[in-house]
């Protein structure tokens, strides 16, 4: 997994975050104001920042930077607020019903965007090692131009070429197979033939697995199986990219909402300072 | 950096699908190019397929889904929360349980009502007024005086005075609890109070306790005390000479008190008493209650002037509890000047009127007296106290009594003024006080049932009704008939019996009256009750005796309640009166009854002190803490002389230990003595910082209904 050096500007800003949250931190202390308050206002400001590289993608068009900077800042204040977000909760679990909540989605939100960080810089490696890259936007486009092609295959085929029960588990297992969906895990694939073991024990009812893919009409049907399951595997991983947004970007709309909440009742219930 | 455009942006043309579109082709194995439209519907109709949402889109009705979902959830929470409705009634919001101290709360405890609705919650936030119940509801049961949110809890003068600062101006910024407590948490009470804090106004720092830490005081160590002991008398002479009381080692006579971490003197008995228990009750005794002496009673009785019977008294001198009585018996302020003396001159020829005014005053004397023997025990001595006698409370008044027995009051009026009420009346009724005075005794006589029939006819003008007046001449009438009947029997009795008697008598008389002189001559003369042991002698265990004409109380043990008790009245309701100073010069002398103040200098008239326990701390503030408990090991190195240096000779402020050093710390904890202010420093500097005002705790949660 390599790991693509922060920019410099990105790592200056968030060294300065940090330095500032924590003369902050500091001052308030000597100040004798509550430290979860002044956390607090922090961690919303972080939040904010981070939410910030949402709306940025919603606005490609403005000058304001490339992506890959807001997502290193990003990723710069979501460790920034890992650390204000203990410091905030005071390095313990909380006790109410709504603190938990609101500690329970935070962790959810950091936790998610960690091994989405993780993911994106460890997967994309993995794409790349087979020799191909997919954009998974086209993936159903390629789905579909196999199966053209392997109808085509079997229709170009001269009749008696191919075995009956070889035609019926294209028909019942092959042809379902290349149409089908790949899953959110990958497929176990068979060293010797390339292709999905599930697929070749369902065959096994047809035909031999060794007869079927030694066959010679059929080796132009079994590259594009062996295709498919390649392609399967590139479409979970791609998934899986794209999977922990489905927890960390819903997560981050409620998180909003039990903000403002927990804010109003904080800012509601302030038992007064030092005067 | 190549600007040409990669190709048209627009998903219609390009056969590949695109992240704007919410709805992809359902036929995967043959995606159409015209595609389903945007709110995902097939253009084939029927013939086509069922569009699937693109991720993104997908995506996006999840979050909003899972946003809603949220929403209505907590909407739903709140709306059916309690059945109130209000903040308060709250569950879900509560930030989490209250400390087991603080567990039965109500939140309008703390917190102010005004946030018991949302309206009045939001308005909170609007104007940021926030919990204006502030520390009110901490203060209402934590009672930490009138200056408890001033800097250390203590008045802004104090605090300037203490720290030298006499330029700078008191600091009269105000704390809030909640700025270092924190409740809702964990069951516990968390208090945030770190170094920096303490730097807030604390401006000198430094590195840490071994370096640049101001050094201990002079006296560090040695508290103020509360007894008089020297160890090292007793070290060096005492214990030599009688090595059997000597205790092995500190804890002879110290002991740890593992709730405070205090070290404290074991209790009396079994320490100091079992040598001084005899210097007690061998004390003097109080000289509690004496009348003045007064001279030439004689000549007074021959002017027509005598007092009665009136005590001898050996020991002229007026206790001050005598000078209390008479002044709250309301006696008259003409006799200002005789209630100072202890001796009354009543043999002034010459001048009448003064023995006039001793005589007047004696009998006011006896007059209280005789008062004081109709009434009880609680209004006697309530004459004798200092303040207002509804200050006290009975069990005050039972010990300040000492149990004065009635037997001996009954035995002083016996003793001193045998016909007290005989006295008073003839006083009273302006005769002279003595029978056998100037006056003859025909005078008298002729003079009594004058004054006797006067009464009887007062007595008839008060009865006064017609009834009593026929009911009298009644009984006079059946009184003289039964006279007359009487007599009769009399006459025939006194013939008979005279008669036979006069035989008798004549027959055994002399015979009798010679063997009764002869038994008389045999009786030997054993007992007498002319030595029986009275006052002093019989009271050597203490208690209250009569002796010389003076009441007398013997103190009984150590902590004697009686002279306990009005040393403490005294300094507490004598408010600088002369009769008070003399009655606690009297007992806490050096030689006073029951020696209180050879060892507790914590009790002084003049600075107002009483404090009798050796291990109470002193009312004080306190800005340093120590715990013997955390450092009293069972480790031979270390003894308490690890700390504590004794020191042959007393220091000016009486202690008999060199103060605790700085080097006592590092010797053991070196360099890792926690630089943690808090390690050995307190905030709250307040003596009362543990008092609770208990009536304010509503523990049964009783309702105003209840």
């Amino acid at each position: 997994m390599k790991i693509r050096p922060p920019h410099s500007g990105v790592l200056l800003l968030i060294l300065i975050g940090i330095v500032v949250s924590f003369y902050f931190l500091e001052q308030a202390d000597a100040m004798l104001a509550n430290p979860a308050v002044t956390s607090g206002w922090i961690l919303l400001g972080s939040f904010v920042i981070l939410c910030l590289y949402g709306a940025r993608k919603k606005v490609p068009f403005l000058p304001i930077g490339k992506t890959a900077t807001w997502l290193q800042l990003h990723l710069g204040f979501g460790v920034i607020s890992t650390w204000l977000f203990l410091e905030h909760v005071g390095y313990r679990f909380p006790t109410g019903l709504f603190e938990t909540h609101l500690y329970v989605l935070y962790s959810l939100l950091l936790i998610s965007g960690f091994l989405g960080w993780l993911v994106m810089r460890a997967l994309p490696e993995t794409l790349r090692a087979d020799g191909r890259e997919v954009n998974p936007l086209r993936i159903p486009d390629e789905l579909a131009g196999m199966v053209k092609k392997s109808d085509d295959c079997i229709a170009g085929l001269e009749p008696g070429e191919l075995n009956p029960e070889i035609l019926k588990g294209y028909f019942e297992v092959v042809r379902p197979y290349l149409c089908s969906g790949c899953g959110i895990l990958p497929s176990r694939i068979h060293p010797e033939f390339g292709v999905p073991q599930s697929l070749i024990q369902r065959l096994q009812d047809y035909e031999s697995p060794t007869v079927l893919f030694s066959s010679e009409p059929f080796l132009p049907v079994q590259r594009i199986v062996r295709e498919k399951a390649v392609l399967d595997l590139h479409r979970v991983r791609q998934r899986w990219m794209r999977g922990w947004l489905f927890v960390h970007v819903p997560v981050t709309g409620v998180m909003v909402l039990m903000i403002i909440l927990h804010v109003i009742l904080v800012t509601a219930f302030k038992a007064g300072g030092a005067s | 950096m190549n600007t040409k455009p990669r190709g048209a942006f627009d998903s219609r043309t390009t056969r590949y699908l695109r992240p704007d579109r919410p709805y992809i082709c359902g036929n995967s194995s043959q995606p159409c190019s015209s595609g389903p439209t945007g709110s995902g519907v097939c253009p084939h109709g029927e013939a086509g397929c069922f569009p699937r949402m693109s991720e993104g889109y997908l995506r996006k009705r999840v979050q909003r889904s899972l946003f809603l979902l949220f929403l209505g959830g907590l909407l739903i929470t709140l709306a059916t929360g309690g059945d109130e409705k209000g903040p308060f009634d709250q569950e879900f919001i509560s930030p989490g349980p209250l400390s087991h101290f603080h567990s039965q709360f109500e939140c309008s405890d703390c917190h102010s009502t005004d946030l018991n609705s949302w309206q009045g919650l939001l308005s909170s936030v609007w104007d940021g007024s926030g919990d204006n119940f502030a520390s009110d509801g901490c203060l209402k049961c934590h009672d930490q005086g009138p200056h408890a949110l001033s800097a250390h809890g203590i008045s802004p003068e104090a605090l300037r005075e203490r720290s030298g600062l006499e330029g700078v101006a008191p600091f009269h910024d105000q704390t809030q609890c909640a700025v270092c407590h924190a409740e809702h948490g964990h069951g516990s009470h968390e208090v945030h109070l770190s170094d920096s804090r303490c730097q807030t106004c604390h401006q000198q720092q430094f590195e840490s306790f071994v370096s640049g830490h101001p050094p201990f005081s002079e006296d560090y160590g040695n508290k103020p005390r509360t007894l008089s002991f020297s160890h090292s008398d007793h070290a060096l002479r005492h214990f030599k000479t009688m090595p059997e009381f000597a205790p092995e080692s500190c804890s002879g006579c110290h002991q740890l008190n593992e709730t405070t971490g205090a070290m404290t003197v074991l209790p009396y008995e079994e320490s100091c008493g079992q040598c001084h228990t005899e210097d007690i009750v061998k004390s003097e005794a109080v000289k509690f209650f004496a009348l003045p002496m007064i001279f030439g009673l004689e000549e007074m009785k021959e002017e027509g002037m005598g007092v009665g019977d009136w005590p001898y008294i050996d020991i002229l001198d007026l206790t001050p509890w005598t000078r209390r009585w008479y002044q709250s018996s309301g006696m008259d302020s003409e006799f200002s000047e005789l209630m100072k003396l202890s001796e009354l001159e009543g043999d002034e020829p010459g001048n009448p009127a003064k023995v006039r005014e001793v005589q007047e005053f004696a009998m006011s004397i006896k007059r209280s007296f005789m008062k004081d023997m109709i009434s009880d025990l609680r209004s006697w001595i309530g004459r004798l106290l200092p303040g207002e006698y509804s200050e006290w409370t009975s069990d005050e008044l039972a010990q300040l009594s000492g149990q004065f027995p009635i037997a001996l009051l009954v035995k002083m009026q016996e003793r001193w003024f045998p016909d007290l009420d005989t006295e008073l009346n003839r006083f009273d009724s302006g005769m002279p006080v003595d029978p056998q005075s100037q006056a003859s005794e025909e005078e008298v006589t002729e003079e009594k049932p004058a004054v006797a029939d006067s009464v009887v006819d007062e007595d008839d003008l008060l009865a006064g009704s017609e009834e009593d007046l026929l009911l009298d001449e009644e009984e006079d009438l059946l009184m003289d008939e039964g006279d007359l009947l009487a007599e009769d029997e009399d006459l025939l009795a006194e013939s008979e019996e005279d008669l036979l008697l006069e035989e008798d008598d004549l027959l055994s008389g002399d015979l009798d009256q010679k063997q009764d002189a002869d038994k008389e001559e045999t009786i030997v003369q054993e007992h007498s009750l002319e030595e029986t042991s009275v006052g002093r002698h019989w009271a050597n265990l203490g208690g209250w005796y009569e002796e010389a004409g003076v009441v007398w109380y013997k103190p009984v043990q150590h902590a004697d309640p009686f002279l306990k008790a009005w040393i403490e009245a005294e300094i507490r309701h004598g408010a600088n009166e002369e009769i008070s100073a003399e009655i606690l010069s009297l007992l806490l002398a050096d030689n006073a009854p029951g020696k209180c103040s050879k060892c507790h200098s914590g009790v002084s008239a003049e600075k107002g002190a009483l404090n009798w326990n050796p291990a109470a701390r002193e009312e004080k503030v306190r800005f340093s803490k120590f715990s013997h408990a955390d450092h009293v090991f069972s480790d031979a190195d270390l003894q308490c002389t690890s700390c504590h240096e004794p020191r042959e000779s007393q220091s000016s402020s009486g202690h008999d230990w060199f103060p605790v050093k700085m080097e006592s710390c590092t010797d053991c904890h070196g360099q890792e003595v926690a630089d943690d202010c808090t390690l050995c420093h307190q905030y709250h500097v307040s003596p009362g910082i543990r008092k609770l005002k208990s009536a304010s705790i509503n523990i049964f949660r009783m309702t105003e209904e209840d």
